[in-house]
């Protein structure tokens, strides 16, 4: 572990390039928007796609790259080591895919701007500026960067009640969350003098104080649990999810969850240690909360948004699972961390490939996200309904999908940390999700196909759903490789 | 080629599905053709491998490749005298019930095939895993094609019937999850079963793990109280659900009791045995009764089928060589003559689209082929000697009297309730005048329907004349499977 104390620039500059590169094109793509004329056929529009998906591609490329160079360097506010650069990974990935769905979406939608590219670049950064972020500061910073670029995606569906009904939804209990973090961060600087975490890392506490420590890291949590749509902080999620643009939504779930974990890896692998939290004791009742509500309540979903918003957390609770487990084990066993990173790869590209389904579907007119609107497309539409079903199974946990792998991973983690019952509360709550992701299957594959047309789908939906579909049956089958690179993530952390 | 002649038998069912993809909807007959040829493979394959086996009580023809890194997850596959007339059994039926579906399902039929052969694959690859993991995949994956058979071809109430089977064994088969990851870190570090035989766990995690294992073999089974889902699974199902469901699916968990959850917690099994012995004489007597009083000829197969696989319970329970021997040979049996009926059952129904016994009589006198072959299958599930079924059950009874008297003595009035229902069935179908103006012109078999029942109706009376060339290859296994668990078991 190398520590640079005077800063190199040149260094610098080539790390965070990816970053850069989002926060800079993102800036061209707001100046070109502004000056050209925006509709769904101009020039315009079609060259701030291309730019857009250029510059992630590139970032993609980039970040990759710097994976396996594998440096783990330290500047303090920055760090810049396995992990953040696979969290890096997943989040572009996941940029991209939103960008291949958004850009069918929109027109259909009816939205025009290219503020919205602009946005997502913005948000994308911010995110990775949360997985590269060594100071909680910066942690804050980067979420802040993100989350105020998606409230304003989320109310994009411009004249759409439910649209701005999400923005303002979510940017208020969002604006809490952040408040909450702040408070926390403002009490972990009160109690120890500094926010880096590499400084946290390495504090040892007087026992004096146990009710600030206390307070500071559950103001923490709470934010952060917001954000992870964590039971009992998770009530806006499913109007959010709703009502936002599908493509929005898709976004959210992926990234802007995977983001809200990095927060909480980087949190519990810095603060982690310190003996008058009991670590354990909270993220069990968080998991096993987070699971079983979000499972029960979307049994009773009859949107199929708002029932991948409740699957969403419930899948934060299984992610949870690994999390305690890690915490559960003391050393914070890079296997079961592994798991969890593994875990977020493989729920970011089932949701996103589930949401690209419901865009195909929504694509034929009217609204079309109720379950009634899924009757009998296995008849109309063999190919979007056998995707959507992969993808439901996979959320399931079904064999041989890559959901029933990463759900084995952690599962099998959390019972290496000897959390028996947080197991058992799990597959429990695995048998209740069948039940409602069958139903979307029920009515696709059993029932009677409507009368409707659904135009043809586009290359880029298609590439999306395909993708996604590799992904989750090839990982499905042959895991390791990528569980492997998921587990290397951990072994060199730096602060 | 040889050494990985299982890992052929299991995926070449799944060649399939490339012709039915491309093939155009309306060459129904072409997809037909080309899945019918493609089932033959493992057919062949398996009786070629059967040929093969020398039933050494050991596992053969293995196969291991390195799969998981990080956890010790093999590729790993082999049978014993337990699994391999099971896949001999799989691969036999797959091709019939392609052939008795031949003129249903238009419209419908690629999917139906579809399915059909992902099945084929999910319940070979039951039988043939060796590594725990490998086994749970395969044990889970072969829930969605059954569950869209049921829910995509089936009756009235297919849907509630769909998801009623895939909660129940969910609900089983994900605390056997939890068991067997248990299993890997409390205990072995190892999925392969090899290892895990030769632990010797602490009592109390045996009744445990046992608990959950068995309950979702039981389930499967079905023992007593869980069987609810199967009468509707069955009569809600095509008839090759049917079949396949009774056939193979339900051996799955006496299959299951076999392999794992008596070997791997024998102290356990003997701890739980008074329970599963009272269930398994329940299910037969209960069985039997309530198939008695059924109006609907499906259903009433279908409870029957719980009461004859309460014999295979309680011959497995008996820990005799006999009674073992008899429950693995019933298994293979009640495939044979159950999977008979249901496709017996499926050709009345494709001409007369009901299955009431009311709505029939007299149909020996315009059938007389169909009636015929009908009786012998009756004689075969009732175990009339010179039939299977009487091979089987008189094992078990044999070898569950020395251990457990009263038991049997009751269990052996489920013998006379199972003719009784069987009997009085035939009769109020086949005998007598001919009562209803629509069955007058029903016609009798054709020859395709034939080549269907030719080969069952060949095994039940090999299997009942002759049955050493299938009690030789399972010798071994049934020893050894009764030394460990009454060793093991009695010793600690």
């Amino acid at each position: 572990m190398e520590r640079l104390i005077n800063f190199d620039w040149t260094t610098l500059t080539g790390l965070c390039f990816p970053i850069l590169l989002l926060f800079g094109m993102g800036l061209v793509i707001t100046l070109v928007s502004a000056f050209s004329i925006q509709s769904p056929r101009s020039k315009s529009t079609v060259v701030i796609q291309i730019l857009t998906g250029l510059s992630l591609a590139v970032a993609l490329f980039f970040t990759w790259k710097l994976w396996l160079a594998g440096p783990a360097l330290s500047f303090s506010a920055l760090v810049f080591d396995r992990l953040s650069f696979s969290f890096d990974l997943i989040l572009l990935l996941a940029a991209l895919l939103t960008l291949f769905l958004s850009k069918d979406y929109l027109p259909s939608e009816g939205i025009h701007d290219g503020e919205y590219y602009a946005l997502l670049l913005f948000a994308t950064a911010g995110t990775m500026l949360i997985a590269h972020g060594g100071d909680l500061i910066v942690l804050f910073l980067g979420l802040e960067i993100a989350s105020i670029a998606v409230y304003i995606l989320a109310g994009f569906k411009k004249g759409i009640i439910r649209s701005y009904e999400a923005a303002l939804k979510y940017f208020i209990m969002g604006s809490f969350a952040s408040g909450f973090l702040v408070y926390g961060i403002a009490m972990a600087y009160g109690v120890t003098g500094t926010t880096s975490l590499s400084a946290l890392q390495n504090i040892t506490l007087p026992p004096a104080e146990p009710i600030l420590v206390f307070l500071a890291v559950a103001l923490l949590l709470i934010g952060v649990c917001f954000k992870i749509a964590a039971v009992p902080f998770h009530l806006w999620s499913p109007d959010v999810y709703e009502g936002s643009p599908t493509s929005v939504t898709a976004f959210m779930a992926s990234a802007i969850k995977v983001a809200g974990f990095a927060i909480l890896i980087r949190l519990i692998l810095a603060l982690g240690h310190i003996p008058q939290i009991p670590w354990t004791k909270v993220l069990w009742v968080l998991s096993a909360l987070t699971m079983t509500v979000g499972n029960l309540v979307a049994i009773r979903q009859t949107n199929i948004k708002r029932m991948l918003a409740y699957s969403s957390i419930a899948h934060s609770g299984n992610a949870l699972v690994g999390i305690t487990a890690a915490l559960q084990k003391n050393a914070l066993a890079e296997a079961t961390l592994g798991a969890v990173l593994f875990y977020l790869f493989a729920y970011s590209l089932m949701t996103i490939g589930a949401f690209a389904v419901v865009i195909a579907i929504g694509r034929r007119g009217e609204q079309a996200d109720e379950m009634t609107d899924y009757a009998g497309l296995a008849q109309k539409h063999p190919f979007l309904a056998g995707a959507l079903a992969v993808f439901l199974f996979s959320l399931m946990g079904m064999p041989p999908t890559v959901g029933f792998v990463g759900k084995f991973y952690l599962f099998a983690g959390a019972m290496e940390a000897g959390l028996y019952g947080l197991v058992i509360i799990a597959v429990l709550n695995s048998c209740v999700s069948a039940y409602y992701y069958l139903g979307p299957i029920i009515r696709m594959y059993f029932h009677k196909e409507q009368d409707y047309v659904l135009p043809p789908l586009s290359y880029t939906l298609l590439t999306t759903i395909f993708l996604c579909l590799f992904v989750v049956l090839y990982l499905g089958i042959f895991p390791s490789d990528v569980y492997l690179l998921a587990r290397e993530s951990f072994r060199e952390l730096v602060f | 080629m040889n050494s990985h002649l299982l890992t052929w038998i299991l995926f070449s069912p799944l060649a399939a599905i490339l012709p039915l993809a491309v093939l155009p909807r309306s060459r129904e007959r072409e997809m037909r053709v080309v899945t019918l040829l493609v089932s033959l493979v493992p057919l062949i394959l398996s009786i070629f491998l059967f040929s093969k086996f020398r039933g050494t009580g050991e596992f053969e023809f293995q196969e291991v490749a390195a799969w998981f890194q990080g956890y010790k997850i093999d590729y790993r596959l082999g049978v014993d005298g337990f699994s391999m007339p099971l896949l001999v059994l799989t691969a036999l039926l797959v091709p019939l019930v392609i052939l008795q579906s031949w003129n249903e399902f238009s419209g419908k039929v690629r999917g139906f095939l579809f399915f059909l052969m992902v099945l084929e694959t999910g319940l070979m690859g039951v039988f043939c895993a060796l590594d725990l993991f490998l086994f749970y995949v395969f044990w889970e994956a072969m829930l969605v094609p059954m569950y869209f058979l049921i829910g995509g071809w089936g009756g009235p109430r297919r849907i509630y019937a769909a998801v009623k089977f895939m909660l129940y064994t969910m609900a089983g088969s994900l605390l056997m999850l939890a068991a067997i990851l248990y299993l890997y870190f409390a205990a072995a570090q190892s999925f392969n079963l090899a290892d895990l035989y030769n632990l010797a766990l602490p009592a109390r995690t045996q009744i445990f793990l046992f608990a959950a294992f068995a309950l979702a073999f039981a389930i499967k089974v079905p023992l007593f109280p869980f069987h609810t889902w199967l009468p509707d699974a069955h009569v809600e199902a095509p008839t090759g659900g049917s079949v396949l469901l009774a056939g193979v699916l339900l051996k799955m968990g006496t299959y299951g009791l076999l392999r794992f959850a008596l070997p791997l917690f024998p102290q356990a099994a003997q701890s739980f045995l008074p329970a599963f012995l009272v269930l398994a004489v329940i299910g037969i007597v209960y069985g039997s009764l309530v198939a008695m009083v059924q109006p609907d000829i499906k259903k009433l197969v279908a409870y029957t089928s719980v009461a004859h696989l309460g014999f295979v319970v309680l011959g497995i329970f008996s820990f005799t060589p006999q009674g073992v021997m008899g429950a693995a040979l019933q298994s293979i049996n009640h495939g044979i003559s159950t999977g008979a009926l249901f496709l017996l059952v499926g050709m009345i129904y494709e001409r007369r689209h009901t299955r009431e016994i009311s709505q029939y009589g007299g149909i020996a006198s315009v059938m007389p082929l169909y009636a015929v072959l009908f009786l012998v299958v009756t004689l075969s599930s009732i175990g009339l000697p010179a039939t299977n079924g009487f091979v089987g059950e008189f094992l078990i009874l044999l070898g569950t009297f020395k251990t457990h008297p009263i038991h049997t003595a009751v269990a052996g009035t489920g013998v006379i309730f199972g003719a009784v229902v069987m009997l009085w069935m035939v009769k109020r179908v086949f005998f007598g005048p001919v009562t209803r103006e629509e069955n007058k012109t029903l016609a009798d078999l054709s020859l395709r329907e034939v080549c269907v029942m030719l080969p069952l109706v060949v095994l039940i009376f090999w299997i009942g004349v002759a049955p050493g060339f299938l009690m030789h290859k399972m010798e071994k296994t049934v020893i050894k499977f009764v030394d460990r668990v009454s060793l093991y078991g009695k010793t600690n």
